[in-house]
């Protein structure tokens, strides 16, 4: 599960990284676990003003609530429903939600 | 959650004879989807403030101040297009978001710092030039977006109307209702891209995008350009009150815009009240941000909008009645002006088949800089016509 930036000094998760807290003004970071996150929403990029690679899958493209807080815009690997949970990881800079497996 | 916005707050004018900041000039461009091969931003820009200059009936060595809003015209920014247009200025800024301009054009015209400011916008940016303002659009785009691929902003606002929808109810029509009604207006609007009238049906069935957002959801880019000229004066449309929200909300929201926090101060300075508009052009690159706009202002709640949207011919408050970008196209960092220019029109009576009846009180927004899922800049101005007190 992806790590998030948090404030150093009052704990505030956040994504992406920011140079000064929102909250408390601290400089100083740290980070925290984004916890477990849900799909809130997704879409298929049907059509593009930016080229897509050639044969290339349309993007989904998901916003997801993660249990820390942050919302994260996340490409979606797989056919996630809203609602549901997920894993999220960072593919370079690329947040990737999948669908968190179920724990026996 | 604490605010991180920023409010900026412009006195307001006194009496209809007092000197007060009016609007002397407009000019607009056509809004062009195909320009030709080598159009020049610069040029663009020029044109439109040649048309505003002829309509202020001023010269361009009149002009003391300048605000430019562009993209495209990289690397060149205000001073040299000051330059190249032969202006020698007291005063003179860039920003994309034009409403800014206006903001600070007001206040330095108040100031004595300028006496005849000069803002225009505009841009000459379409296809893969588009695509790349787009995916390098701030580095949060180019490192958290762009590798998706998320390619631009249609999808952000796709999952912020879904999470609209879901909180408010609201159906597919209803976003809809805001381009039907926008088209119906274009009718009336020679320089705007899309004029033909849409169904609600045709609507529904449009090419998607991203969903729920289909073609007629997403701002078409133009090339084209608009201008503005700004003085201090004794006649003509006039600029009641100014303020704007940048970072309201620190990316942590997405349901409300900045206009929220703006909102019961913009109506006290200004002294007119949100049921007391008959022209509401608000800065429309995606239906929902209208709607949210209109909430947020304390106009219409979501499920009440319904009886503002609607095309000439009824009496009533109007919105968005050049179209809008949705309808007349996004010609870029003009998109600001736009509304504004339209207001200013409407307000004279100049409008023609799409006049408002009587128009007297405008309002008008600027809505964008997308910092990662939505806008983060919000601005609002009253405008009157400048008659009566």
């Amino acid at each position: 599960m992806i790590e998030l930036p948090a404030c150093a000094r009052c704990g505030h998760p956040v994504f992406p990284a920011h140079l000064r807290c929102a909250r408390c003004g601290s400089i100083e970071w740290t980070s925290v676990s984004a916890g477990g996150a849900t799909l809130e929403a997704v879409t298929v990029v049907r059509r593009s003003l930016v080229a897509a690679a050639k044969g290339a899958e349309p993007p989904r493209i998901g916003l997801v609530a993660t249990d820390a807080g942050p919302r994260v815009i996340a490409r979606v690997s797989e056919r996630v429903l809203p609602g549901e949970r997920v894993t999220l990881r960072l593919d370079g800079g690329a947040p990737v939600a999948g669908r968190a497996l179920e724990r026996g | 959650m604490r605010a991180t916005g920023i409010l900026i707050a412009v006195e307001s004018a006194s009496t209809a004879s007092s000197a007060a900041v009016r609007v002397a000039g407009v000019g607009t461009l056509p809004s062009l989807r195909r320009p030709p091969a080598g159009t020049a931003t610069a040029s663009l820009l020029n044109a439109a403030l040649e048309l505003a200059l002829a309509d202020a009936g001023v010269r361009a060595s009149d002009v003391d101040g300048l605000g430019v809003a562009s993209f495209s015209l990289a690397p060149d920014r205000a001073i040299d297009f000051a330059w190249h247009a032969g202006l020698r200025l007291r005063w003179i800024m860039d920003d994309v978001v034009s409403m800014n301009l206006v903001a600070h054009a007001v206040s330095a015209l108040r100031a004595g710092e300028a006496s005849v400011i000069a803002i225009v916008g505009g841009d000459a940016l379409l296809g893969a030039d588009y695509g790349a303002l787009l995916d390098g659009y701030n580095a949060t785009t180019r490192d958290h977006l762009a590798p998706l691929p998320a390619g631009g902003a249609n999808p952000l606002f796709a999952l912020v109307t879904q999470r609209h929808m879901a909180a408010t109810g609201l159906t597919r029509e209803d976003y809809g209702r805001v381009v039907v009604s926008q088209r119906a207006w274009a009718q009336t609007n020679p320089n705007a891209a899309y004029r033909v009238p849409l169904t609600i049906d045709e609507y529904l069935a449009a090419p998607e995008v991203a969903a729920p957002l289909t073609i007629f959801d997403c701002p078409p880019p133009v090339a084209a350009a608009e201008a503005a000229i700004l003085t201090l004066g004794e006649c003509g449309v006039r600029i009641r009150h100014v303020a704007a929200s940048f970072n309201h909300d620190a990316q942590e929201g997405g349901l409300q815009t900045g206009l929220a926090e703006l909102a019961p101060g913009l109506w006290r300075h200004s002294g007119i009240g949100p049921g007391e508009l008959d022209v509401i052009e608000l800065y429309d690159d995606y239906p929902v941000v209208v709607l949210m706009q209109l909430a947020d202002l304390g106009i219409a709640a979501p499920a009440e909008a319904a009886p503002l949207l609607r095309g000439p011919g009824a009496s009533g408050t109007a919105v968005n009645t050049s179209g809008g970008l949705l309808c007349a196209g996004q010609a870029g960092a003009a998109g600001g002006l736009h509304g504004f220019i339209e207001a200013v029109r409407q307000l004279r009576g100049e409008r023609g088949a799409g006049q408002v009846p009587g128009a007297r009180t405008a309002l008008v927004t600027g809505y964008g800089m997308v910092l990662y899922r939505y806008g983060a800049a919000a601005v609002a101005a009253v405008l009157d016509s400048g008659e009566g007190g």
